[in-house]
């Protein structure tokens, strides 16, 4: 016997169907537990419930931290702004990377990295990025 | 002399040489393949390296009535085997990874279980697979297991439901987990857009260390309440985890996410890949296993990226759909290829820890799915 027969036959829909609302009500129900640990805790040590998750704020615009170059990138800095030059903004790492190595500047994601600390290259929240140092 | 020629060729009849087929060949290159994929390519070695280096031992031909091969009953392997068809060594691994697991992700994202819970369909849907296929109840139960993407929960089921199918099964559920860094990527990609691929996540709250103490001992119960079959394997799983949050126990915690796990590994893949002789794997119903647990991996991943999805439809926080396929329970690979998928659109967004919370329901979720099925098979 095969196919939806075989199926049909040993009850397969039947317990497919139960098998998952048995998992779904089981993982269901635990996630429901866990959310009302934080009460149950607050209850049984007397004290007020934890903050929930860190709240977003939508409508304020982030503000874009200034550079701050010093002398240990600043001649990288004028290098790779040759290359942001080139290939225009936004710009992804990967190809910037790609580029650097082909233009042989030395250790490019070292120094990509000390860039993006520095706030010279800031993300622009898109998956892309954006030069700060003018 | 001719006494001499006789033993000659006495001794030559009990070689390996003479005994061997095609099909003990096929296995030895099997095995070194699945050596060569855990040293070189560092596949999965823990599980690779032991089982591909079984099924070199376990293929080794030799003659039968000496207690050397592993279906002797008389035989070494075979007492190591005991601990694999009695159900032992599943659960004493799941002790391990209690130990070693952090509940904290999912403790403070909750409504992320339910990414796990999703990709336990990829079970469920591969156990009609193998119905349809002309599989056996039982075996068809057992095969689907390979979906839960959880190795000694497929072994754990197939060693009470299809004993005669635990070398084929074990050997798709080890192979397919380490492959999910080559399976998954391509169907997240096709079922996401590069939108979806880009949301960021909020940070989770503080989980406090009473939490993560309660956790474990309210989990064990709701579970095993639920789903009493799943006893052994999540009673084993929370009890590790307490024993690691709850500090006073450190030294048992400490010895059961080291010693104990590792020793259980090394004997469950060795005698796994022993069992895998040629004359008994390589039948047709081994073919129809492999492409199954293909479908039920490929299955498990696309329904929790489609469950992510909806989710989204109604809700006004979206998540990233990619958490979807790290409900997929083989921790930690899946929440790696889901941080690694994020990362190709957005290097800055960071989404392992959040994968992780899918990941670990995920374990949790199969063991439930594994209770479960065998309870409706009894």
């Amino acid at each position: 016997m095969y196919g939806l027969e075989a199926i049909s036959h040993n009850n397969g829909w039947a317990i497919s169907v139960v098998g998952i609302l048995i998992v779904f009500t089981g993982l269901v129900t635990l996630s429901m537990l866990i959310r009302i640990f934080p009460k149950i805790i607050g209850m049984i040590e007397g004290t007020e419930t934890p903050k929930p998750a860190v709240q977003k704020e939508t409508n304020a615009q982030p503000k874009t931290p200034e550079p701050t170059i010093d002398s240990s990138i600043k001649e990288s800095v004028r290098q790779y702004q040759y290359l942001i030059s080139w290939i225009g903004e936004p710009f992804s790492l990967p190809r910037l990377i790609e580029l650097a190595n082909k233009r042989g500047l030395v250790r490019p994601h070292a120094t990509i990295s000390k860039m993006i600390h520095a706030s010279v290259i800031q993300p622009d929240g898109q998956g892309y990025f954006l030069w700060h140092a003018r | 002399m001719d006494d001499i020629l006789k033993l000659f060729a006495d001794f030559w009849s009990n070689t390996g040489f003479a005994m061997a087929d095609y099909r003990y060949i096929i296995m030895i290159a099997v095995g070194l393949i699945f050596i060569y994929l855990g040293i070189a390519k560092h596949y999965e070695p823990l599980l690779l390296v032991p089982i591909g280096f079984g099924i070199l031992m376990g293929n080794i031909p030799v003659f039968k009535g000496l207690g050397l091969a592993i279906y002797e009953d008389n035989s070494v392997l075979h007492y190591l085997y005991f601990g694999v068809t009695s159900g032992v060594y599943p659960p004493l691994i799941f002790l391990g990874i209690g130990a070693m697991t952090d509940f904290s992700t999912m403790l403070a994202r909750p409504n992320l279980m339910l990414l796990g819970a999703a990709a336990q369909m990829g079970v469920f849907l591969t156990f009609l697979g193998a119905l349809a296929l002309g599989f056996a109840p039982n075996d068809a139960a057992s095969i689907g297991i390979i979906g839960g993407a959880d190795g000694p929960t497929a072994i754990f089921l197939s060693a009470k439901l299809a004993p005669n199918l635990i070398g084929p099964i074990a050997i798709a559920a080890y192979s397919y987990m380490a492959l999910v860094p080559v399976i998954q990527p391509p169907i997240m990609r096709l079922l996401t857009t590069r939108e979806e691929r880009l949301i960021k996540m909020e940070e989770a709250r503080e989980v406090t260390k009473l939490e993560k103490i309660i956790f474990p001992i309210a989990g064990f119960l709701l579970c095993c309440f639920l789903a009493p079959a799943a006893l052994p394997l999540l009673g084993m799983l929370f009890f590790g985890n307490l024993l690691k949050e709850c500090v006073v126990a450190e030294r048992l915690a400490q010895t059961a996410r080291t010693a104990l796990i590792d020793t259980v590994t090394i004997l469950l893949g060795i005698t796994v890949g022993a069992s895998t002789q040629g004359d008994v794997f390589l039948t047709p119903s081994s073919v129809g296993i492999f492409i199954l647990g293909a479908i039920s991996f490929g299955i498990a991943t696309a329904s929790g990226v489609i469950f992510a999805k909806m989710i989204n439809f109604f809700s006004t926080v979206k998540i990233n759909p990619l958490l979807g396929a790290a409900g997929v329970s083989a921790v930690p690979d899946s929440a790696r290829v889901v941080q690694m998928v994020g990362q190709e659109e957005d290097p800055s967004n960071f989404l392992l820890m959040h994968a992780m919370a899918p990941n670990v329901s995920g374990v949790i979720g199969s063991a439930i799915a594994a209770g479960v099925l065998w309870s409706f098979m009894n």
